[in-house]
Order: C-alpha cells, then structure tokens, then sequence
C-alpha cells in the first residue's frame, strides 16, 4: 500500500504551513482590485470624468494637478483601510477567502503595524512592483512581508 | 462574527465613505475657475418646451447662472456659449443686462449661430469671438404671424367679433389686419429696432449711424461681422479660453459648465407625454379614416 503523504498533508501534521502560491496571490490581489474599484474609485468617476471632459489630458494645468493628486491620496488611503482592517481582523481579505489564502505572522500575534507595514506598498502600482521583485531572492515572501514578519499561507 | 457578514460589513461602511467624501469633493473646488454658461435655442423668458421638443432657454435661468459665477470669488471669467437665432424682446434685455452688471469679464463664443436677441447678448460682452462661418447680426425685429381668415371661410368657420376697445384683437389670426392696426404694430416694431440699434452701438462703441445701415435685418457671416466690427475675434472656444484668461490675468484655471442638469423624472415625464401624444394622434387618425369611409364621426 502506498503510504507516501502529500507534501501539504505532511506539513499540516508537523504543524507547519505551506506557503500560497504566487499564482493565487495573484488572483486573489486582481480580485481585491476589482472590489476595491467598485467601492472606493467608481464613487470619484464624476470628478475623474469633470477633470478629463475638458481634455484636461493635453492642457494639464496646476488646479487639475492637485485635485488628481487629493483624489489619489484619498482614494489610495481607503484603499488601504481595506486590506488593513481585514487582514488584521480576519487575516484575509474577499480575494484570499476565495483563494483560500492568509496572512499569519510568523513571531508573535500579528499586531496593526505589521499589517501596515506589509500593505503599504499596495498604495501605488511602482512601489508594490518592486515589493514584489523582491520574490525573485525569496520566493515565499515581498520585502514588505520579510520587514513586517508576515507571509500569505494556504490554509 | 461570521466572515462573510464581516466583508459585507467592511465593503458597506467603506463605499458609504467613499460616496461621502466624493460627494464633498468637488474638482472646481480648486483653484481658479472660467465658467462657460451655454445659451442654445430660442430664448425666452422661461424657457422654451413642447411635448415633442425640449430646447430653448429661459433668460431666468440664464441671469441665475451669471449672478452665480459673479458671486463665486474663485470663478475669475465667464464664457457665454451662444448657439441661437435669437429669441423675445425681453428675455434678450434680461440676459444683455446682467452681462453689463457683471463684475468679471465676460466673453461671447459664437458657434453657428448667434443672431438677433443672442446677438444683442453678445454685444453686451466685453468680448466676441466667433467663427468665421457662423451665423450673426441679423439686428432686426420680426412680428410676423400666420394669418387664417380666408382659410377659416373656406371651412365655412366664422369669427364673431365681440371687442370693447377697437384695437383689442389687433393680431388675432382670424381677422385681417386692417391698416391702422398694421401701422400700429409696425410702429411698436420700429421702437424696439431702435433700442437695439441704440444698445448695439453703445456696447460696440460704434457710430448709431453706421450701425442702423447694417441693421437691415440680415445676417453676417462671422468673416463679414468682423469686417464691420460687430465681433472682436474669429476663433473657436480655445480662443475665447484663451482671451477670457487673459482679461481676468490668470493663468492655471478650470473650466466649469453651469448647466441645468435633467434627472430621471424629466426623462421620465418626457417619455410619458410622448407616448400620450402618439396615442392621441393615433386614435385622431382613426377618427378621420372613420369619417372619409363612412361620412361621419362616432
């Protein structure tokens, strides 16, 4: 009889956690992505439409500078209490539930600083590219996660 | 609690804050402002609608709108975007008038058209820019009206003529004008083709002379009005942005519509009435086939 135990298997009774996929970090993120642009971004579509309408795009000036640059922070800031109240509530977000997916903290009971410290990044497109080249060394964790000593385990 | 009612929670109380904040964000809340307010139509005094059209512009509405950007500490000019042929005596004075009041400089865009009243608008800013194509001047004053007397005889319809005042039906279209009444009318004509001729002149700064021999009534081509000093400029609204910056001495601005916005009950009613017009045309058209088949109405 084949005893051989699957890898996952054999971790789950050492008590030990395999790390997720980047394929379902992945999708997760694109899921929380989309969520996100439908509560947080479609509400400020009026005010994104009133600043290109007038083809703001090819006449840029300082006023529709700084209103864009307001709109972002803002829009970046609610973004971020999304993934920190949850990640920090429940340990995962609606992308991770469906993927299957969570963060644990690999010291201690993961405290609010260490999901900040682990979601900043998610605020802007360039930092979180360069977050996650850091994968490239470690493949189970971005910078921000080896700094916040956190890491997204399947479950 | 349960993780769903948890996610349902977080997505609820964070789209409610969005909505919250997007709603007190306002991107012309910044900065300066240029406030283009559109004049499309015919211009009346309240506004212009049928059950088949919705068009026109109400001088109300208008006069509202400029007393609004003149309060506004952070709109610095105003562009009127005219395209209309004109419109009543009045609803035109109201417009041109609140232009002068105003305490910002105002610039007249003429796209296709902006003649007779609209242009009376016009020339009461302090600056025009017009297309070389558009339709303008036509400083005139019209009062023709249909007139069905004979018409009414052939049906075999009479008008009973019940008047304390002789003059009380004068431009009735049942009757036809008698020369009195024709002289009369035309003397009222004359008085409001002078006051327009007057306040063409002033707000141009032209000669009345030179003004009443080109307010035959026609229209000029933008080209041909700049010739004859009725517009300051041939250009489009990038051009009238660019002067309206220029006389208010600002440099980054945005650009704000005040516009009546429709909401869904207006399409809504629109809707209706259309229907209802078309049913009623529907059951008269029945009721004429009835009569041309069998000679009489049920």
């Amino acid at each position: 009889m084949n005893m051989r135990l699957k890898k996952s298997e054999l971790n789950k009774l050492l008590g030990k956690n395999d790390v997720a996929p980047l394929w379902k970090r992945v999708v997760a993120y694109i899921i929380d992505i989309l969520i996100i642009n439908s509560i947080v971004v479609l509400p400020f579509r009026d005010s994104l439409n009133e600043i290109y309408k007038e083809g703001a795009l090819f006449n840029v000036n300082f006023n529709d500078i700084k209103s864009v640059l307001l709109m972002s922070v803002i829009i970046a800031i609610l973004s971020l209490i999304y993934w920190v109240i949850l990640e920090y509530k429940i340990q995962q977000t609606i992308g991770k539930h469906i993927m299957n997916i969570h963060v644990i903290s690999m010291t201690k009971k993961m405290d609010f600083s260490q999901v900040i410290i682990r979601n900043v990044t998610k605020i802007s497109l360039p930092l979180l590219i360069l977050d996650v080249l850091y994968m490239l060394n470690n493949k189970s964790q971005r910078y921000t996660e080896r700094l916040s000593n956190t890491k997204v385990i399947e479950q | 609690m349960n993780k769903f009612w948890f996610f349902i929670i977080i997505v609820l109380s964070l789209w409610l804050l969005s909505f919250l904040i997007s709603s007190v964000f306002k991107v012309e809340d910044f900065g300066d402002k240029i406030a283009i307010i559109p004049i499309k139509g015919v211009i009346t005094t309240d506004g212009f609608e049928d059950i088949l059209r919705s068009g026109g512009v109400s001088s109300t509405s208008i006069v509202k709108s400029i007393q609004k950007a003149n309060s506004d500490s952070s709109v610095k000019g105003i562009i009127l975007e005219i395209n209309s042929p004109g419109g009543t005596v009045v609803a035109s004075k109201e417009i041109a008038n609140e232009v002068k009041k105003s305490n910002k400089p105002v610039v007249s865009l003429i796209r296709e058209v902006g003649a007779s009243g609209a242009y009376w608008i016009a020339s009461s800013s302090d600056n025009i820019v017009a297309d070389p194509l558009s339709i303008t001047g036509s400083i005139g004053v019209i009062g023709s009206y249909l007139e069905f007397s004979e018409l009414m005889e052939e049906y075999g319809v009479g008008y009973e003529r019940l008047v304390a005042g002789d003059l009380k039906d004068t431009g009735s279209p049942f009757k036809k004008l008698s020369e009195e009444e024709k002289s009369l009318l035309q003397d009222k004509l004359d008085i409001i083709h002078e006051v327009f001729i007057e306040e063409v002149a002033k707000n141009r700064d032209l000669d009345k002379k030179e003004v009443k021999e080109i307010a035959n009534g026609f229209f000029y081509l933008g080209k041909e009005a700049k010739e004859l000093g009725l517009v300051d400029e041939l250009g489009d609204k990038e051009l009238a942005i660019n002067i309206t910056k220029k006389l208010a001495n600002v440099e980054d601005i945005n650009i704000v519509r005040y516009e009546e916005k429709r909401g869904l009950s207006d399409l809504l009613s629109k809707i209706s009435a259309y229907s209802f017009y078309f049913i009623g045309r529907g059951i008269g058209k029945e009721l004429f086939s009835l009569r041309d088949d069998f000679g009489f109405i049920v």
